[in-house]
C-alpha cells in the first residue's frame, strides 16, 4: 500500500510561527536569560540543584515564566487540536517548528516556549468536558504543568507488567502504586497516571487518569539524579488517591493505547529535535574546524576531521529527510488514531530509532572535534552528548523500537514498506 | 561459565617451521594467478599439490597420532597451516579431509558402540593422514557445532538412503562420513566414492576456491564406524574442531588482505602522492590492523583449547568463530574498496578473498549463531 503524502515544505503558518518565535526569543527570552545568568542558580541546561536534588527554584521559575508568556503569545501549543485551543498543526508542520525551536533555542530558556512533557499532549484530547475545563485549559495556558506517569520500578519496557491499581468505588477511582523515572515529578500539578483496571486483560488491562497534586494520598518521592543532571526526574507515590470518574482519560481499558498516544508523540518529536540540535552541532563543529589550528593549519584541513564533518552532515541530513517523509506519511495515516495501524507504529518507531542513533553519532563526533573543550562541563557539546545518550532510553528504548518495527513488518501485507 | 585462564599463545619454533614450509610450498604451487586460472578450469581442486603437502610435509595428517600413521601434531600446528591456506585461498581439501573427516574419525577411534568399526577407522585415518585418499563429512557447510544429529539419512542393513546438501570438498572425496539413523539410532557410516547408489550434484557456490556439492544416497553401501552416543560425540567434535580451525583460516585470509592493501597503499599514487598518505585511509587500515590483531588472539586461543582439550573449548571456539568470521569479511571488503577500480576486476585476486570470506562467515555456524551459543554458555539463553 502506498500512502498519499502531503507536501513536506514549511506551510505559511509554520513560517509565521517561526517569525513570531524569533521575535519572542529576542524580546522575551534573551532578557530573561540575561537576568537568570546573574542569579547564581546555574543555566537552563546546567541548573544548580536544591538540597533535595531538584532543579533550582529560580531556574524552574524562569522556565515557567517563559512558558506562560509563550502560551499568551500563541507559541506554546501549536501541536494541540484547534478545538482545544491549540493551532492544530500537522506532524510535518510540527517537525519544522520543533527543528527551528531546537536549532535557534539551543539549550536556552527558549526551549520552554514549546510544550513538551510538562505541557499538554495529544492523549489529553480524550478528556471529558469537565476535566477539559478544569485541568486541560490551565495546562494549555501554561498556568499549570503536567507529568506522564507510566514507568514503575519493576516495569519499564514491559508496560503491561505495571502493578499500580485503580479500583472503582462508585463515582470515584482509588489509585495505589508507585511510579518511577517520572519527568517533572517534583513540580507537576497534574499527572496522567496509567494504572491497571482489569488485571489479565492484556492491552485492555490499563486505564489513564488525571491526578491533581493536591489530592490526599499523592506524594512526591526522591529525585533520581541522572546523567542529564537537570533535577527533573523522580518518583511519585499514590497511596489510596481518590479521583472522580470525570478525571478518567478516554475509556476504561484504553490506558495502554492512550499511553502509546503520548509516547508516540514524544517519539515523533525526535525528528525535529535531532534535526535542530544536529544542525546546531554541525555549525559549531564547522566553525571549530575552521578556527582551531594544529601543526600550523586549521584542523579542518586534516582529512579525518573533514570526514567527521561529512559524516555528521550525512547523519543530520538523512535523519531529517527520513523524518519529514515519515511525518508526512503519518499525517496521512492519522498519527494519533486509536487503534493505531501497524504501519503507523512502524513509522513512529523508525523516526525514533533513526534519530536517536544518528544524533548520538553526531553528538559523539561533535565532542571529538572540540577536543578537551568539548568535554568541559556546561559546554553545548558535552551537554548534548549526555542528552543524546539519554534519548536512546526513554519513550521506548531503541531495542523496543526495533521490536515494534519487526512486529509491524511481520503483521501483514498492509505494512509493506 | 569457567574462568578464562592465561595461556601461552605465542607461536613456537615448530609452528614457525610449519608456517615457513607451508608458505614456501604454497607460494610455489598456489600463487594467486595460478589459483585464479584454476577456478576457470575443469579441475578446480589442486590435488597434485595436496598430495605433495601430505606426502612431503605431512599436512594432511597433522591431527592424526603417529601410532596411526599421522604426524602426531596438534590443533595448534594445524591452525598455522590453516592460516597459510587462508592466506593463499588455496583450492585444497584441507577443511573437509584433514579437519572435519579426520576429527570425526579420531573421535570414533575407541568407539565402544561399534567395535567392528575400529579397524575401518584406523584404515581411514592412515589413508586420509598420508593423503593417499581424501575424505569429508556429510553435513551442510553451514552446520554449527551445536546442531542436533542430522536426520536426513536412514541406514538399513548397512545401506544408506537420503540427501545432504552443500557438503564441503565432497567433489574430490574418496570417502564420505555420513551421520545416519539406523536400527539402533544415530550412527556414523563411511561411504566410499565413487560407489553405486551415491551421486554427487555440484552446487554453484560464491566461493570459487572451495566447492560444495550435494550428496544423494540411494541404497549406497556404508561401513559403520560408530553408533549412538559415539556418533553424536564424533559429529560434535568434528564441527567444533572445524569451527576453531576455520577461524585460523579466516585470520590468515584477513592478514593477506591487510598486507596486500598496505602494500598497494604505499605504491598507488593519486593527487601526486601515495594513497596511503591520506589520513582517512591510514585510519581505516589501522582499524583493520586492530581487528586482525584481535582475531589472532582469539583464533590462537581456540587452537590452543582444541590442542589441550581445555574445559572451555566450546566457549573459546565460539568467540573465535564469531569474531574471525566478521574480521575476514571486513578485511576483504576494505581490500576491495581501497584498491579502487583494480579491486573490482577479475584479474585481481581480491574477489577470491572476499568470496571466501563471505562464504566462510556462514560456514560451521554464523557469527550470530556463535554469539547465541556464547549467550547460552553465559547462562543468558536467547529467546
Ligand atoms: C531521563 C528519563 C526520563 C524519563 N521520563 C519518564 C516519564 O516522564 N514517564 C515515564 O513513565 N517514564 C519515564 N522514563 C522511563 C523510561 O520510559 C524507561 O526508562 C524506559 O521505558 C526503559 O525502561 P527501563 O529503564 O525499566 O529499562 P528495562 O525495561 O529494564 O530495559 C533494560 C534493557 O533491556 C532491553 N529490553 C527490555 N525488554 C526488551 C525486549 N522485549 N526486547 C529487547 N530488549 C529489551 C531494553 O531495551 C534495555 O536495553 C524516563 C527515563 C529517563 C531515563
Amino acid at each position: 500500500m502506498t500512502i498519499d503524502r502531503a507536501g513536506i515544505a514549511p506551510s505559511t503558518r509554520v513560517r509565521d510561527y517561526v517569525e513570531r518565535f524569533d521575535r519572542f526569543l529576542r524580546d522575551t527570552v534573551a532578557p530573561a536569560e540575561e537576568h537568570l545568568a546573574d542569579q547564581g542558580a546555574g543555566t537552563p541546561w546546567q541548573p544548580a540543584l536544591d538540597d533535595a536534588g531538584r532543579m533550582h527554584g529560580t531556574v524552574w521559575q524562569a522556565r515557567r515564566e517563559v512558558q506562560r508568556r509563550a502560551a499568551a503569545a500563541g507559541l506554546y501549543t501549536p501541536h494541540m487540536p484547534t478545538e482545544l485551543g491549540g493551532s492544530g498543526f500537522s506532524r510535518v508542520e510540527m517537525m519544522h517548528v520543533e527543528e527551528h525551536v531546537y536549532h535557534v533555542g539551543g539549550l536556552g530558556l527558549g526551549l520552554a516556549a514549546l510544550a513538551w512533557t510538562e505541557g499538554p499532549g495529544p492523549h489529553l484530547a480524550h478528556v471529558g468536558e469537565p476535566a477539559r475545563r478544569r485541568l486541560l485549559e490551565p495546562l494549555m495556558a501554561a498556568e499549570t504543568t503536567a507529568a506522564f506517569a507510566n514507568t514503575e520500578p519493576h516495569a519499564g519496557s514491559d508496560v503491561l507488567g505495571m502493578t499500580t491499581r485503580a479500583t472503582r468505588d462508585g463515582q470515584h477511582w482509588v489509585i495505589d502504586g508507585r511510579k518511577a523515572w517520572i519527568t517533572n515529578a517534583h513540580f507537576c500539578d497534574t499527572v496522567a497516571v496509567v494504572a491497571v483496571t482489569e488485571p489479565g486483560a492484556g492491552s485492555r488491562s490499563l486505564s489513564m487518569f488525571l491526578v491533581e497534586s493536591d489530592r490526599p494520598g499523592f506524594s512526591r518521592g526522591p529525585d533520581y539524579p541522572t546523567m542529564l543532571d537537570d533535577g527533573l526526574t523522580g518518583e511519585l507515590n499514590f497511596d489510596g488517591v481518590r479521583v472522580p470518574d470525570e478525571n478518567r482519560v478516554g475509556e476504561v481499558g484504553q490506558g495502554f493505547a492512550l499511553a502509546m498516544t503520548y509516547i508516540n508523540w514524544r517519539r515523533m518529536c525526535r525528528g525535529g529535535m535531532c534535526a535542530g540540535w544536529g544542525a546546531l552541532l554541525l555549525e559549531r563543529a564547522v566553525r571549530r574546524a575552521r578556527s582551531r589550528r594544529s601543526g600550523g593549519r586549521p584542523i579542518g584541513e586534516l582529512q579525518v576531521v573533514g570526514h567527521q564533518l561529512a559524516d555528521m552532515d550525512a547523519d543530520v541530513y538523512s535523519a531529517r529527510a527520513m523524518s519529514l517523509q515519515a511525518q508526512s506519511e503519518l499525517d496521512a495515516l492519522g498519527p494519533f488514531t486509536i487503534p493505531l495501524p501497524p504501519q503507523a507504529r512502524r513509522l513512529v518507531s523508525l523516526i525514533k530509532v533513526v534519530n536517536d542513533e544518528a544524533f548520538f553519532r553526531v553528538a559523539d563526533r561533535a565532542v571529538a572535534l572540540h577536543g578537551a573543550s568539548g568535554l568541559g562541563l556546561g559546554s553545548v557539546e558535552e551537554k548534548l552528548f549526555r542528552v543524546a545518550r539519554d534519548l536512546k532510553i526513554p519513550a521506548g528504548t531503541v531495542e523496543i523500537q526495533r521490536n515494534a518495527i519487526a512486529q509491524a513488518l511481520l503483521a501483514g501485507p498492509d505494512t509493506r514498506p | 561459565m569457567s574462568e578464562p585462564t592465561t595461556r601461552d599463545l605465542l607461536y613456537g619454533e615448530v609452528e614457525d617451521d610449519v608456517r615457513a614450509s607451508a608458505r614456501k610450498l604454497l607460494a610455489d604451487r598456489c600463487a594467486t594467478d595460478a589459483v585464479l586460472a584454476r577456478c576457470e578450469s575443469d579441475e578446480p581442486y589442486d590435488l597434485a599439490t595436496w598430495r605433495t603437502l601430505s606426502a612431503e610435509l605431512g599436512f594432511a595428517g597433522l591431527l592424526v597420532p603417529e601410532a596411526d600413521g599421522g604426524a602426531g601434531a596438534s590443533a595448534r600446528e594445524a591452525a598455522v597451516v590453516a592460516e597459510e591456506l587462508g592466506r593463499s585461498v588455496a583450492p585444497l581439501p584441507f577443511l573437509g579431509s584433514a579437519v572435519l573427516a579426520t576429527s570425526a574419525l579420531l573421535a570414533c577411534k575407541d568407539s565402544q558402540t561399534c567395535p567392528q568399526g575400529r579397524a575401518v577407522v584406523r584404515e581411514l585415518l592412515a589413508a586420509l593422514g598420508d593423503g593417499s585418499r581424501t575424505g569429508t563429512l556429510a553435513v551442510p557447510l553451514s552446520t554449527a557445532p551445536g546442531a542436533g544429529f542430522p536426520d536426513a539419512v536412514r541406514a538399513t542393513g548397512g545401506c544408506l538412503t537420503g540427501r545432504v546438501g552443500s557438503v564441503v570438498d565432497l567433489d574430490v572425496a574418496d570417502v564420505v562420513l555420513v551421520g545416519a539413523t539406523d536400527e539402533d539410532g544415530p550412527a556414523l557410516y563411511a561411504v566410499d566414492l565413487p560407489g553405486s547408489g551415491a551421486t554427487r550434484h555440484p552446487v554453484v557456490s560464491l566461493d570459487l576456491t572451495r566447492r560444495v556439492t550435494d550428496l544423494e544416497l540411494d541404497g549406497a553401501a556404508g561401513r559403520r564406524v560408530a553408533g549412538a552416543a559415539d556418533a553424536e560425540v564424533a559429529l560434535h567434535a568434528a564441527l567444533t574442531t572445524g569451527a576453531g580451525l576455520l577461524a585460523a583460516e579466516q585470520l590468515g585470509l584477513a592478514e593477506w588482505c591487510l598486507d596486500t592493501t598496505v602494500e598497494f597503499a604505499k605504491t598507488r599514487y593519486q593527487f601526486g602522492r601515495p594513497i596511503g598518505s591520506f589520513q582517512a585511509l591510514k585510519h581505516r587500515l589501522a582499524d583493520v590492523w586492530a581487528a586482525v590483531s584481535t582475531a589472532r588472539s582469539v583464533a590462537r586461543a581456540a587452537a590452543n583449547a582444541l590442542a589441550t582439550g581445555a574445559a572451555d573449548t566450546e566457549l573459546v571456539v565460539a568467540v573465535a568463530a564469531a569474531y574471525c568470521s566478521d574480521t575476514a569479511v571486513l578485511a576483504a571488503e576494505e581490500c576491495v574498496q581501497l584498491h579502487g577500480g583494480i579491486g573490482m576486476t577479475w584479474e585481481h585476486p581480491a574477489h577470491l578473498y572476499l568470496c571466501r570470506a563471505k562464504t566462510s562467515q556462514l560456514a560451521l555456524g554464523t557469527p550470530d549463531g556463535h554469539r547465541a551459543t556464547l549467550a547460552e554458555l553465559a547462562n543468558l539463553p536467547a529467546t
